[in-house]
């Protein structure tokens, strides 16, 4: 009887040390090696990496990628990324705090320019109250123009990866996305 | 006495093994085998990939975001006859590209460093296929310089890969000198 004791024990301690480690450790440790890598006030911005921290970020990027990104926060509502990436193949990835892929989008799938609004996942009373109240839902409706992206978590990373040709188009394809813009939709955008 | 430290010998034994299991399985549950490719295995982390907080938790751990969903990951680390990939070897990675909108070539070691080539930084055959050298030093054509460490790991990242229901052929890696 005390030996199944010690077994259930440590079973149950093995099951949650397993658990806490995977759902938490990785996700700390990106937080952390992000911050290191950006800097600790780059939320709400829109940065373009230099070529050593894109290596670092973006697994199997070449030395001629340009990589920009967006560290969003959603305490305060949501968050609009208006971006304009060069001519040619280029990613929108946007991950939620834990590194899950929330979205994804190539520009085959979207225009030369484009806006993205981030949201939080409502709960489940603002589901139902939206659901009983029929304006906010028609409002909610017409606000939701262009390309609206729900993430689970508060926090999280939207990452434009495009990689170039030829290096020679670099200076023009950064100064393209340098005008991408990312920020709070309450406040006006600020950019990179 | 005796009992509380069973008690305490029981759970630091469980958080042991809880803890070590949790990094072991980071590490390989996201791979799978590519059929008919024996060397090659694709690493998964798309959000809809069974064991998702595994095959995303190798990437985020190591301070990177999983590649785009629209990518397919491939990994090896040994040449066409099982050898591990050493950075002090010269290998020529053959074959024919597969259909798609773009692709990379990476090699890292162990310490995470990588050096990668691009889809157009790679100087295509007449007919098409691929002839890319890992190597330490330059040699004539397309290269990847190899980074220092003894082991290495090549990664193939396409994207947007075209006939993605069909078997897909990836390339050769063949010792050429040591």
């Amino acid at each position: 009887m005390f030996r199944f004791y010690w077994f259930t024990l440590f079973l149950l301690t093995a099951i949650a040390s397993h658990a806490a480690y995977v759902l938490f450790v990785p996700g700390r440790t990106f937080d952390d090696k992000l911050v290191q890598t950006v800097g600790p006030d780059s939320s709400n911005r829109f940065l373009i990496l230099s070529s050593d921290q894109a290596q670092q970020l973006v697994p199997a990027s070449g030395p001629s990628d340009i990589v920009g990104l967006c560290r969003f926060d959603l305490s305060k509502g949501p968050v609009v990324l208006q971006t304009t990436p060069p001519k040619g193949f280029w990613t929108l990835s946007v991950y939620t705090e834990t590194g899950t892929q929330a979205y994804a989008l190539t520009q085959s799938q979207v225009g030369d320019s484009f806006a993205v609004e981030l949201t939080e996942n409502p709960d489940i009373i603002k589901k139902f109250l939206s659901a009983v109240d029929a304006t906010q839902a028609e409002q909610e409706a017409i606000s939701n123009e262009g390309w609206r992206i729900s993430v689970s978590d508060k926090k999280g990373l939207a990452v434009v990866w495009v990689p170039l040709a030829d290096h020679v188009f670099r200076t023009a394809a950064e100064a393209r996305l340098k005008t991408s813009r990312c920020g709070p939709k309450s406040a006006q955008v600020s950019g990179g | 006495m005796r009992g509380f430290l069973h008690i305490l010998l029981a759970m630091i034994v469980g958080t042991a093994v809880g803890g070590i299991s949790a990094i072991g399985m980071i590490e390989n549950f996201g791979l799978m085998a590519v059929a008919g490719n024996p060397h090659w295995q694709e690493r998964r982390a798309g959000p809809g990939e069974p064991f998702s907080p595994y095959s995303t938790g190798y990437f985020i751990e190591q301070g990177r975001v999983p590649p785009p969903a629209s990518a397919r990951f491939f990994v090896r680390t040994t040449d066409d006859d099982g050898s591990l990939i050493r950075g002090e070897c010269v290998y020529v990675v053959g074959g024919v590209p597969l259909e798609a909108r773009w692709w990379t070539m990476a090699l890292g070691n162990a310490q995470g460093r990588f050096n990668a080539i691009g889809a157009a930084d790679v100087i295509l055959e007449g007919d098409g296929s691929l002839r890319l050298f890992i190597a330490p030093y330059p040699v004539p054509g397309s290269r990847i310089l190899s980074p220092p460490g003894s082991t290495l790991t090549l990664t193939y990242v396409v994207h947007e890969p075209q006939d993605v229901d069909i078997p897909v052929v990836l390339p050769t890696v063949k010792k050429v000198s040591c």
